[in-house]
């Protein structure tokens, strides 16, 4: 047990806490679950109409007040550090150069895909993704390139993470949370970016010459590289909301439901 | 024997009519997409693009189908006055935003993938669209309204009109058609 990493702890103490199956009828609120279901028929009116078709994303966020508060000293961050960040790199740095970039941080990310297809029993897409990466990383120039995407077979591969992996297993959400910094994340989520993580080369190499920061910096979801992806991704969820943060949790629970779904 | 024959017939005729309205709903939305793009490729900025792609938003997407179902139940306590007002707002709060995801000069590229029909007069079509550089899954969900109409749109999972749901309905328990309104109001003056 001493040598077991921690994120293997959490996910247990997750796994065992959120073990209870949730009745129908029950609030998320009440089971420390969140899910995206088929809405039921609005039964107070004893009729059925178009809207109950909709989605019903139910969210166990049981910390809301301070989650707000992460969530307001975060959109400081973005809007008085991250995006004048974002906007000196896409001044600096050409399109062709920052998609570059982009494409050698994904492709060395190989890992995390493999081991989360492997684990997710899809050793189809794990021999598919293997087959990308070693495309990519000859003819692609180390990944620089994304030949790949011009052999349909390797195009379209569905995107997995750790934590997408612990959904598909049926480990529940658990409390919805706000990360100073990184934003939103589930307590499985959170677990699953530990796992991340560890999988990810650019942060062993991190933790070999460089330490925590550079470890922080390059390994975190999408690295300081992908601020301008992030700030865009933030403004579209947030910036015609009537409640931005609602908007950014519904949408971070959608995304995630999508994910462990495909 | 009469009868297995009668449900196979039956079930062929239910397939060719899927088929056919799945085709349908497709070709109707290719038309809407290259439409948009044709003024996407033209528009100097997102202010002249919010103008110019409003007329085709109109003929393809049903934005009063979306702003009832982004309320909800509560939608039957708005009076036929607060519904306009709301669709109107709505419809100028979803057209502003998405004219903001085009960069003028970067054409979107989009793969159109197999559709499904979760009921009669429903289609859902998931694309995978490329742009600048990246992938992303974006499905449309089409209804037959005389014409085939885009209700929905999913990015990434995200739907447009859930999304919305989950923050209108605070709103409708808190100050009902007053509330949502108003609340409209404030994002759509917001710049």
């Amino acid at each position: 047990m001493k040598n077991m990493p921690l994120f293997v702890v959490a996910l247990l103490a997750l796994a065992v806490s959120g073990c209870a199956v949730r009745r129908a009828a029950e609030p998320a609120e009440s089971t420390g679950k969140s899910a995206v279901v088929a809405r039921q028929a609005d039964s107070s009116a004893g009729e059925t109409d178009d809207w109950d078709d909709v989605a019903d994303v139910q969210v166990h966020d049981p910390i809301e007040p301070v989650n707000r508060g992460v969530f307001w000293f975060n959109h400081q961050l973005y809007t008085f550090i991250a995006k004048p960040f974002s906007t000196a790199y896409e001044a600096v740095f050409p399109e062709l150069v920052r998609r570059s970039i982009r494409n050698a941080y994904e492709n060395i990310r190989f890992p995390v895909r493999f081991v989360n297809h492997t684990l997710q029993g899809r050793l189809d897409q794990t021999a598919k993704e293997t087959g990308r990466f070693l495309v990519n990383t000859t003819a692609g120039v180390g990944g620089v390139m994304k030949p790949a995407d011009k052999i349909p077979a390797l195009a379209d591969i569905p995107k997995v993470d750790t934590g997408q992996t612990f959904g598909k297993w049926g480990v529940p959400h658990g409390p919805y949370l706000v990360f100073p910094v990184l934003g939103p994340t589930s307590s499985r989520d959170l677990v699953g970016t530990a796992g991340d993580t560890v999988l990810n080369p650019v942060a062993w190499l991190g933790l070999l010459f460089g330490g925590a920061a550079w470890t922080t910096a390059v390994s975190a979801p999408s690295g300081a590289h992908g601020v301008p992806d992030q700030m865009d991704r933030y403004d579209m969820a947030t910036k015609d909301a009537l409640d931005p943060y609602i908007s950014a949790r519904t949408g971070y629970m959608q995304n995630r439901e999508a994910a462990v779904g495909r | 024997m009469k009868l297995a024959l009668l449900t196979l017939v039956l079930a062929s005729a239910l397939a060719v009519v899927t088929r056919a309205s799945n085709e349908d709903a497709e070709t109707a939305l290719r038309a809407a997409v290259d439409q948009v793009l044709t003024v996407a490729q033209k528009a100097k900025s997102g202010s002249s693009m919010a103008d110019q792609i409003t007329p085709v938003l109109l003929r393809h997407v049903c934005f009063e189908s979306m702003t009832r179902r982004a309320v909800g139940p509560g939608w039957r306590q708005f009076t036929p006055e607060q519904k306009a007002e709301a669709t109107k707002l709505f419809t100028k709060l979803i057209i502003r935003s998405y004219s903001e995801k085009f960069t003028p000069g970067e054409q979107p590229d989009t793969k159109y993938l197999k559709s499904s029909s979760p009921g009669a007069g429903k289609v859902e079509i998931p694309t995978i669209t490329v742009y600048k550089g990246s992938r992303y899954n974006v499905t449309y969900r089409m209804e037959d309204r005389g014409k085939w109409m885009v209700t929905d749109i999913l990015a990434e999972g995200v739907s447009l009109v859930a999304n919305y749901r989950a923050q209108f309905d605070a709103l409708v328990k808190k100050g009902g058609a007053v509330a949502v309104i108003a609340s409209l109001k404030q994002s759509v003056e917001r710049t």
